[in-house]
């Protein structure tokens, strides 16, 4: 069932039954039909494309227009690039220049004014409607669902296309995995839209009819914390950053109620078991899951639920990404490209599936570089996506993720993972977060950690914890202790920032 | 300043490590670089302590410049 199926299964049933809000706008199946059919007039109106995918790319306020916009777009059997009206002028232009929009929905005062753009303003939403869904383009399961912009390393952003059938089997698998949390009644999207964290939300949303509520200010925790109460929200899927703030928020907020919490799920970066902690404490009925995936294989393909492994996690010193969706075959290789099939020995973590990207949006080279031979089947020139990130097989049939490849470094003549040594600190009492990065003196590599610990450890519980854990070209010569992580854009620690703290 | 003002100030200084100088009335988030979202929820946790009162969730969302929390917590029975 490709998405536009499920969302048309849920506006035709429920019909007074609110699916989307973003706490001032609050529209019921009906009226968020209406809103789309309105949309998707003037998108094809505007448009003179016949017999191929219109691209939309999305610059509107956080509203839910912005969500509408995503649906009306694939109503008219197009795709979406969705922007953000805090970037700087500079990356929209950037961004609406490199995919080629046919349109651009956006507002009057906003920074766009090209001949492809489309003002929200200029809708009239009460006009009668003149929509025919019959004379729209069907769509293929290998059409683009949506294109989402990444940074990349070389400073180039990177449009990742991400098809119908991508994501459709994203919305399946949700279905499949989550089944228990089927009842669950409204999601907080808390991330920006932009993220594919974002599309996680909304499959949530088509599997299972689950209402959509957009919070207005995705960095602002007491606002989070506000709308989670106020909508009895239940299904809250974030960046663990986010989550840490928001439940030691909670945590410290006398009288705090968070009991109507059923699924809390993180993503995106890695945390530590105080989280689990934190979150058992104030949010009693939720349980809480860590999934993995990079954007360019549709929102995650790994999953695991965590509350419930707490001392086995405890035990192993990290946390598992879990086991590898049922429809996601995946490999871990060496230097050579083989297959690991040992326990506990770090290689590339690379994946294959339906949820694998089409490649990045104009850019083939780049698009090529991303894949690598699937040496198990070196007759069939199989490709799999080198997600960058090295991973380990664990006795407990999990993976778990030790780094990312492009930050191995050789120290003193051992190529050694940064991580090893956050991981090894991690493992003191009283540490909250930790992030180790590579420092360069002359031809020399040498480790700096970062550290947020309680006022109880000091630092020479470190250095003899360090000394008891690590081997010696291990030990980062240099920890420091920080009263908070400097986060970038996604909430995610910023790594650059800490280097440039150095 | 008053010593709302200077309780406000200095709290907040506690809370990112800055001097109380380098904290105004014009203060916010905007122009404060290490007051994210994270020093928010702990400068919400620390105002409740140092005058032991309960802020409200729809004041502490509010809580992006001093000047509001200011203005705000003149209301509060302090």
């Amino acid at each position: 069932m490709l998405p536009i199926t499920y969302l048309n299964k849920k506006l035709s049933s429920n019909s007074q039954q609110i699916f989307l809000s973003d706490t001032q706008t609050e529209l019921t199946c009906v009226q968020l039909n209406q809103v789309i059919a309105h949309l998707a007039h003037y998108l094809l109106k505007q448009s003179h494309i016949k017999n191929k995918q219109i691209a939309v790319a999305i610059l509107l306020n956080r509203n839910a227009y912005y969500i509408a916009s995503m649906f009306a777009t694939w109503k008219i059997g197009g795709y979406f690039i969705p922007l953000n009206t805090r970037w700087p002028e500079v990356k929209t232009q950037e961004v609406i220049e490199h995919c080629q929009a046919d349109i651009v929905i956006c507002h009057k005062e906003g920074v766009y004014h090209g001949k492809n753009a489309l003002y929200l303003e200029d809708i009239d939403f009460e006009s009668k409607l003149e929509f025919d869904a019959q004379t729209v383009r069907a769509i293929y399961p290998t059409d683009l669902a949506y294109v989402i912009y990444t940074s990349g390393s070389t400073g180039t952003p990177k449009g990742v296309m991400i098809t119908h059938l991508s994501y459709a089997t994203y919305i399946d698998w949700t279905q499949r995995y989550f089944a228990s949390y089927q009842n669950n009644q409204r999601l907080l999207i808390s991330a920006e839209l932009t993220f594919d964290i974002t599309m996680g939300d909304i499959a949530f949303a088509l599997a299972f009819g689950t209402a959509i509520y957009v919070a207005p200010n995705p960095a602002n925790i007491m606002s989070l914390y506000k709308i989670l109460n106020k909508f009895e929200i239940d299904t809250f899927y974030s960046v663990p950053t986010t989550h840490a703030a928001l439940f030691e928020f909670a945590s410290k907020k006398r009288k705090a109620d968070l009991s109507k919490l059923k699924l809390v799920i993180s993503g995106g970066d890695t945390f530590s078991v105080d989280l689990i902690k934190k979150i058992k404490a104030v949010a009693n009925n939720a349980h809480f899951y860590n999934v993995y995936g990079p954007t360019e294989v549709t929102i995650n393909c790994f999953a695991t639920r965590v509350d419930n492994i707490v001392s086995h996690i405890e035990a192993k010193g990290s946390i598992p990404i879990g086991k590898a969706f049922d429809v996601i075959d995946h490999v871990i290789l060496d230097d050579e490209g083989q297959e690991i099939t040992d326990f506990h020995q770090p290689g590339r973590l690379c994946v294959t599936g339906p949820q694998t990207m089409l490649g990045y949006f104009n850019a083939s080279q780049t698009s090529a570089n991303a894949f690598v031979i699937d040496s198990r089947y070196p007759t069939f020139n199989r490709k799999l996506y080198n997600t960058g990130d090295l991973a380990i097989y664990d006795e407990d049939g999990m993976v778990y993720l030790v780094g990312r490849s492009d930050d191995l470094v050789k120290i003193k003549g051992y190529r050694i993972h940064p991580n090893e040594a956050t991981n090894a600190i991690l493992k003191l009492e009283g540490i909250h977060e930790a992030v180790t990065i590579v420092m360069k003196t002359g031809n020399d590599n040498y480790l700096k950690t970062f550290v947020t610990l309680t006022a109880s450890v000091s630092m020479d519980m470190v250095q003899s914890h360090l000394q008891a854990t690590l081997p010696d070209y291990m030990i980062p010569r240099e920890v420091v202790v920080l009263d908070k992580m400097p986060l970038n854009n996604s909430g995610k620690i910023d790594k650059l920032t800490l280097k440039q703290y150095s | 300043m008053d010593s709302l003002e200077s309780k406000i100030i200095e709290t907040l200084s506690g809370v990112l490590g800055l001097p109380t100088s380098a904290i105004n009335m014009d203060s916010n988030m905007q122009n404060t670089g290490c007051w994210d979202s994270q020093a928010a929820v702990g400068f919400i946790v620390a105002l409740e302590e140092a005058f032991d009162i309960e802020i409200d969730i729809d004041d502490a969302e509010k809580f992006t410049s001093i000047k509001t929390v200011y203005d705000t917590l003149k209301n509060y029975e302090l």
